[in-house]
């Protein structure tokens, strides 16, 4: 410890050739995101529409990711799934972004009784996990997405409400927010000119890494049968359903669970890029 | 003999040369004080002394250690002298030490030998720390005492070489006579030292050779007394010059005008830990008022209880009335953390739109930079793109621009260079003599006070009772602020 340090030792973040954040993280992100939104228009199949003479059939001209047991399309199975997943996935960590990033700030604002009712809740909903919380909520609810979009946002709030709270209260202590308001500037600009800078980096990290785990906690409860109603289509369930099948026609296991894979990595790889960025950050503030 | 010889350094990045042939040398139980301002490159010679230049950084010249020639540009042989024959005395002792190991381990794990904690706790005691602190861990000490745990480790070593990278830069007076007395006690013990610093009174008071380094060259260079007595060089003339103890003290004069700020047997604290009691005080427009003691003692919390930031405990304060914004405005220590950093400070100053007056406000803007002297490129920059004297100009001109009644003044030019120093303090004495504004400055300068106060106050404490303020304007030799 008697040796000297070197001052800052630039390139500790982790580094990535250039171009791999765009090819494995936005890239299949964004296609997925895109075949959510306008999957229907895309496809002409109807993903319930069972054609048993196709049953089994692997991949081919009519069928680009094969047929399932019932002979529905797979492809078009995969589509309709991503609309679930996906969007759910996303609308839940939009709702819980949104409520945590309000929570989190007033706390860290108000302090006190705020603070103390906001961080306690906060305790007590982290300490359950995600998965548990979204089967229990489910069981209760009965399934259907609504009950697993409210166990998602109800679980991850906390989690966005906690690092607002504290970087806030960081932020706010800072002479420039010291300052600007010994200069008469108003809470509502302070927040956006002095604090959402330093917050959004961290949020669009574990907003981006609570997209995958959100992708893995839908497509868990769907496998175990408590997410939504068959026929409808969902990734975890097309992987239940097929599951039997895996030795003799392994496609209809395997393109749910790519499809599950590359959302997961690749959203991962977009939060693990921006929370590298915020040593950057760090190095500035 | 020499023990340590710098012999044309060079060190370059691509298209830019930091530093241009230095050449030093300290001999044993001797103090080279190598002087500059931020950026010009001193940092860079302690640097390149332990081999510490990151590579891709060319590095060229000689380093001889103890008779040893090695090259510049040879880190692994340098790095492998540290601790035998180098030793660096950092920054931030407190990020320096272990923070797990006891003082006393931290010490003795430099020595071997069966009675080391024994050494270790001798050594301790010979850099003047109490025998209590010495099983404490790093977050129970205070900064001056990790800075004697850092010189105690430096005094075990074999080391005969200590370089120390600007042991005060953010100090209090008290905590600089900390420092001085540790390199007193090295000094004594036969080392060498290189002393790399921006602080003139250090020099003054501590070191026997002494060179200036401007833009990357030395340009004088010499026994400190002589050097300092009659400097040869513009920079050397201009470095001493702006040095508060040789400034002729400001003569006291009766005041008329108005008072701007009153403070009635006030009391204040944080929380309920009451730091200061029964203050009465006024502050006069057009006066600069100086708030003296050392540190810890409550002098930011008083400013911040004027500000309206912190609750006063009891008693009452007086301020001119406010019309949308506080009438009492703060100038910060580090100037540089005043803005934003997420935006260009130019965004900064032009969201004042948003204020009450702030267009009005911003009109004033470029009267008030060509008057300080900034240009309006630095608007362009982020706050940690541009220097602590720019910033304090800045952060001055913006507050002036929302026409305030008093500055509040918190050791507004204890981050910056001297001749910055002396900028800043101009620029306030101005504000007060042109602009009419109270200000209160905020300081552990004894100097500075005599020099640009009107007025002196001074907050003192006896043990652990509450603070008292005690007016010290017309005694120019009050106790120090130690």
């Amino acid at each position: 410890m008697t040796q000297p340090m070197l001052a800052s030792s630039p390139g500790r973040a982790r580094r990535w050739p250039p171009g791999f954040v765009s090819v494995f993280g936005f890239l299949p992100l964004a296609i997925m995101l895109l075949v959510a939104l306008f999957g229907p228009w895309l496809l002409t199949a109807n993903p319930n529409r069972q054609d048993l003479a196709a049953a089994y059939a692997p991949p081919s001209a009519a069928y680009v990711l094969g047929a399932d047991d019932l002979g529905r399309s797979i492809a078009a199975r995969l589509v309709a799934g991503a609309r679930i997943s996906l969007g759910i996935a996303v609308v839940g960590v939009l709702a819980s972004l949104a409520t945590g990033l309000l929570l989190g700030f007033l706390s860290a604002f108000h302090g006190g009784g705020v603070r103390q009712v906001v961080m306690r809740l906060s305790d007590v909903i982290i300490a359950c996990p995600s998965l548990l919380f979204v089967i229990l909520v489910s069981g209760l609810l009965g399934g259907g997405i609504g009950a697993i979009l409210f166990g998602l946002w109800m679980s991850q709030w906390p989690g966005f409400a906690r690092l607002t709270a504290a970087i806030a209260a960081k932020e706010l202590a800072a002479d420039h927010v010291e300052a600007s308001r010994l200069l008469g500037f108003r809470p509502g600009y302070i927040f956006r000119a002095h604090v959402m800078p330093a917050i959004m980096p961290y949020l669009t990290s574990l907003g981006a890494l609570a997209v995958g785990a959100n992708v893995l906690t839908i497509s868990s409860v769907g496998f175990l049968g408590l997410g939504l109603r068959p026929p409808d289509a969902e990734w975890g369930s097309m992987i239940a359903g097929t599951m039997t099948y895996f030795r003799t026609s392994p496609h209809m296991v395997l393109a749910p669970a790519g499809a599950i894979l590359i959302c997961t990595l690749s959203a991962t790889v977009i939060g693990e890029y921006y929370s590298a960025r915020h040593q950057g950050i760090e190095e500035i503030a | 003999m020499e023990r340590l010889v710098v012999d044309n350094l060079t060190i370059a990045t691509e298209g830019r040369t930091i530093v241009e042939n230095v050449t030093l040398g300290v001999s044993s139980g001797e103090i080279l004080a190598v002087l500059g301002e931020t950026g010009s490159g001193k940092s860079l010679i302690a640097s390149a002394i332990m081999g510490l230049i990151p590579r891709g950084v060319s590095v060229s010249g000689r380093i001889v250690v103890n008779g040893r020639s090695l090259d510049a540009a040879d880190r692994d042989g340098l790095r492998s002298l540290w601790s035998k024959d180098l030793f660096l005395l950092p920054q931030e002792p407190l990020n320096a030490l272990a923070p797990l190991l006891r003082a006393d381990a931290q010490v003795a794990e430099q020595i071997r030998g069966r009675r080391s904690r024994a050494e270790a706790c001798a050594a301790l005691s010979a850099m003047q720390l109490d025998p209590r602190h010495h099983r404490k861990r790093p977050f129970e000490l205070s900064g001056g005492m990790a800075q004697r745990v850092m010189a105690a480790i430096a005094s075990v070593t074999r080391a005969g070489i200590i370089l120390a990278d600007e042991p005060t830069k953010g100090l209090d007076a008290d905590r600089r006579h900390v420092v001085a007395g540790v390199f007193d006690t090295l000094r004594a013990s036969g080392r060498a030292i290189l002393l790399i610093t921006h602080d003139i009174a250090l020099v003054r008071a501590l070191a026997d050779q002494v060179a200036f380094l401007d833009e990357r060259r030395i340009v004088e260079s010499g026994p400190t007394a002589g050097v300092l007595a009659s400097p040869a060089t513009d920079y050397a003339r201009r470095y001493v010059a702006s040095d508060p103890s040789s400034w002729p003290a400001r003569a006291y004069k009766r005041s008329h005008t108005r008072k701007t700020v009153e403070a009635e047997r006030l009391r204040i604290g944080i929380d309920d830990a009451v730091l200061a009691d029964e203050l009465t005080f006024h502050c006069h427009a057009g006066h600069i008022t100086a708030l003296l003691g050392r540190s810890g003692i409550g002098k930011t919390t008083l400013g911040r209880t004027l500000l309206g930031l912190t609750r006063p405990l009891g008693g009452i304060v007086r301020r001119p009335p406010a019309e949308g914004r506080s009438a009492l405005q703060k100038l910060h220590q580090d100037p540089t953390r005043v803005f934003s950093p997420w935006q260009a400070i130019g965004r900064s100053i032009e969201d004042m739109r948003h204020l009450a007056g702030g267009e009005s406000a911003l009109r004033q803007m470029p009267v008030l930079m060509q008057r300080f002297g900034l240009r309006d490129d630095m608007l362009e920059r982020r706050p940690h793109q541009i220097s602590g004297g720019e910033a304090q100009r800045l952060a001055l001109a913006r507050i002036l621009a929302l026409k305030p009644k008093m500055l509040i003044a918190d050791e507004p030019t204890s981050r910056l260079d001297p001749p910055v120093q002396e900028q800043v303090i101009r620029h306030l004495r101005e504000i007060a003599d042109i602009d009419e504004l109270a200000v209160l400055l905020i300081t552990h300068d004894l100097d500075l006070a005599n020099a640009i106060a009107d007025r002196r106050m001074l907050l003192e404490a006896e043990d652990a009772a509450p603070a008292r303020l005690r007016d010290v304007t017309r005694s120019p030799q009050a106790p120090t602020t130690q």
